[in-house]
């Protein structure tokens, strides 16, 4: 097992909301709540949820997009949570990210050598040769044609603006790339294009991925392992092939049971059907107990009254879930609780 | 009984750079109790199609240079405005794509299917119902709380009272539709319904619309870009490319055992849960002002013969109820 790359800690985000005369702070929406996950060096690990779920959140908090509100984040052994200026700055460029709307994430007033030149430009501070040379390269990394050098995002397709956000972020050679729905905006024939060239990418500059996504059949195929959020908590997180085989969480369960497949082999690998009741509730009232009891079927007087913990039920496998402690044989006090 | 039938339909668009030829001799047919789908990526023509058949493509830019649109025996290009409005209005409706921007913002859920069931099917306003004085709101908010109830959504003489901004996204999408089934429809097309929406949420629209079909043996046309969601609601799918029908089968047919490259392209790119490899198409969809000449698929084909850049293939059937636009096999093709 390679070491942790990034590590958090009860890491919290919550956002305010400022009222009264006097300004007063209240906290109205906890996106993401006491979440512990570790992403090791050289793996993809998937966040997946329904939207509202807080993995985006997530992902921006632990490469320090957003401020933490609680807790720790530990980037190769050094605590990022609460630096900033320089620090921060240095720590940049080891993560980048990658958005979901690939229109909205490039300046439509720049070209493609001033998007993708823009990190050199100011961790680097490259002359424009280098800087033009430089992007050379990473279009060639991204198998973009030289001459879109000087077009603008708007002269390019779904699929290409993506891949010019992805030259993006591998300008400053990190080690780790939050990838946030990166294909959710582009066609199945263009998405697998994109999903075998983030692999090439992967192994090619040994990088770290957290890639957050809803779509759960493209979190099958490339990552290694996944971690099911509802309501800003991890609910159940094990390595990839695991999840699928053998889901232990209703939530997981629901979710698996509801994507849309198209061929009977897929079939054997779902579980039966099971529709959750309602809809996922606002984060403004997260249920007490476990805050999946509103749409859970399997939920008992415990569920309500007690909030469960993130336990390891397997090897590498963490379910946050009465239920599934009572059919295993070790109760909760028994196992040793670890982060993921 | 054939619902719908389109008959070699082209659709041009008038631009500044030249004229965009979208669709290109599209041939589809819904019959009765039957629900097609029509899958393709996007730019593929799906939308321009349905709303070629709803009448609201605008025209100009857009114009119908040749083809039919046969439902049930009128032919709706052919009509004039006021007899296409009644024939439409009794038997035709649409769930539009996105579920946040159909409804209007600033009226009630119970005022906006309010209006549509006093409205409904009528062209002109008489002076007494001008002025409320016949069919009470009251009456028609009463319709619409057993129309939402309908489509289960829970409480529903609290979601009259509600503004859209108020919903959920499945919230929206169940009104929307309530108010697709109002006048009871014998054909409905729908663009995209779950597109905006959660697997999970998905999944229950999907479930009401399959319940909703057996109950008043609707017609469907059924657009999607997803051939999963396809598969669990179409009997039969037509997949579209470049303006044009590549191939048409039994959904399962089509899914097990596709004959057109694009097909199988389509379906080898999709990731599946078996953890199978899974590879995209090279090449990106055609230029509409410039289309590639005989078949719009040959640039991005892995499988080119030198007939492909020449002649456009006809749909031809090659199994039972499954029809193909491919040379490979049409005669003198390379099977």
């Amino acid at each position: 097992m390679n070491r942790a790359l990034i590590r958090t800690e009860g890491l919290c985000k919550y956002f305010f909301r400022s009222s009264g005369l006097l300004q007063r702070r209240e906290i109205v929406i906890k996106a993401a709540d006491a979440v512990d996950v570790t992403a090791r060096t050289g793996e993809t690990l998937a966040l997946v949820g329904e939207s509202g779920s807080g993995k985006t959140t997530l992902g921006k908090t632990m490469i320090r997009i957003y401020k933490p509100t609680k807790g720790k984040i530990w980037f190769n052994e050094e605590d990022i949570s609460s630096i900033g200026g320089a620090r921060l700055k240095k720590h940049r460029q080891y993560m980048q990210m990658v958005f979901q709307d690939p229109t909205s994430a490039l300046n439509p007033r720049k070209t493609v050598v001033d998007i993708v030149g823009l990190p050199l430009k100011i961790h680097q501070s490259s002359s424009r040769a280098a800087c033009r040379a430089r992007v050379r390269e990473l279009l060639e990394m991204v198998e973009l044609p030289a001459d879109f050098l000087y077009r603008y995002p708007h002269a390019l397709s779904g699929g290409q603006k993506q891949r010019v956000g992805v030259a993006r972020a591998l300008a400053l050679n990190p080690l780790l790339i939050v990838l946030d729905e990166p294909t959710s905006a582009l066609d199945v024939s263009v998405q697998a294009k994109l999903l075998a060239l983030l692999e090439q990418l992967r192994g090619q500059f040994k990088l770290t991925y957290i890639y957050i996504s809803h779509d759960l059949g493209v979190v099958r195929n490339i990552s290694d392992r996944t971690v099911v959020m509802y309501l800003g908590q991890i609910m159940e997180a094990a390595p990839t092939a695991e999840l699928f085989k053998q889901p232990l969480h209703p939530y997981t369960k629901a979710l698996l049971s509801a994507i849309p497949i198209i061929s009977d082999e897929e079939q054997d690998i779902i579980p039966e059907e099971i529709t959750l009741n309602g809809e996922i509730p606002s984060p403004l009232d997260v249920p007490p107990g476990c805050r999946f009891i509103s749409r859970c079927q399997e939920k008992t007087s415990i569920c309500k009254s007690k909030e469960p913990r993130l336990i390891e039920i397997d090897n590498d496998h963490y379910v946050k879930c009465h239920q599934c402690f009572s059919s295993s044989q070790q109760t909760p006090e028994e196992v040793a609780t670890q982060c993921p | 009984m054939t619902v719908l039938s389109i008959a070699n339909l082209k659709i041009h668009f008038d631009t500044i750079d030249g004229t965009a030829k979208v669709l290109d001799d599209v041939c589809l047919s819904v019959n009765e109790a039957e629900v097609v789908g029509l899958v393709g990526e996007t730019g593929c023509g799906k939308s321009v199609t349905a709303k070629t058949i709803l009448g609201s493509l605008p025209m100009p830019p857009g114009k119908v240079p040749d083809g039919k649109i046969l439902f049930f025996c009128d032919d709706l290009l052919k009509l004039n405005k006021h007899d296409r409005h009644r024939v439409m209005s009794e038997k035709m409706s649409y769930i539009p794509q996105d579920p946040m921007t159909s409804l209007n913002p600033v009226f009630t859920v119970g005022e906006q299917m309010g209006d549509l069931i006093r409205w409904q099917g009528r062209r002109r306003v008489g002076p007494l119902e001008f002025l409320g004085l016949r069919r009470g709101r009251h009456n028609a908010v009463a319709k619409a709380v057993k129309l939402l109830d309908r489509v289960e959504i829970p409480a529903p003489k609290e979601i009259v009272r509600r503004y859209p901004i108020e919903l959920s996204g499945g919230m929206r999408q169940r009104v929307l539709i309530a108010m697709a089934l109002i006048g009871r429809p014998s054909l409905l097309i729908a663009d995209e319904p779950t597109t905006a929406l959660d697997v999970t949420i998905q999944k229950g629209v999907l479930t009401l619309i399959e319940e909703k079909v057996e109950e008043e043996e609707l017609s469907v046309l059924y657009i999607t870009h997803n051939l999963g969601v396809a598969r669990r609601l179409c009997n039969r799918v037509y997949v579209m490319y470049g303006g044009a029908i590549a191939e048409t089968a039994k959904t399962k047919d089509l899914l097990r055992d596709p004959i057109h490259p694009y097909t199988c392209g389509l379906i080898s790119s999709i990731p599946k849960l078996t953890g199978d490899e899974f590879k995209g198409i090279d090449g990106r969809i055609p230029d509409y002002i410039d289309p590639p000449t005989g078949c719009r698929f040959h640039p991005r084909c892995p499988q080119l013969m030198p007939i492909c850049g020449q002649e456009k293939p006809e749909l031809i059937e090659v199994k039972d109820d499954h029809l193909v636009a491919c040379h490979l096999f049409s005669r003198g093709g390379g099977r």
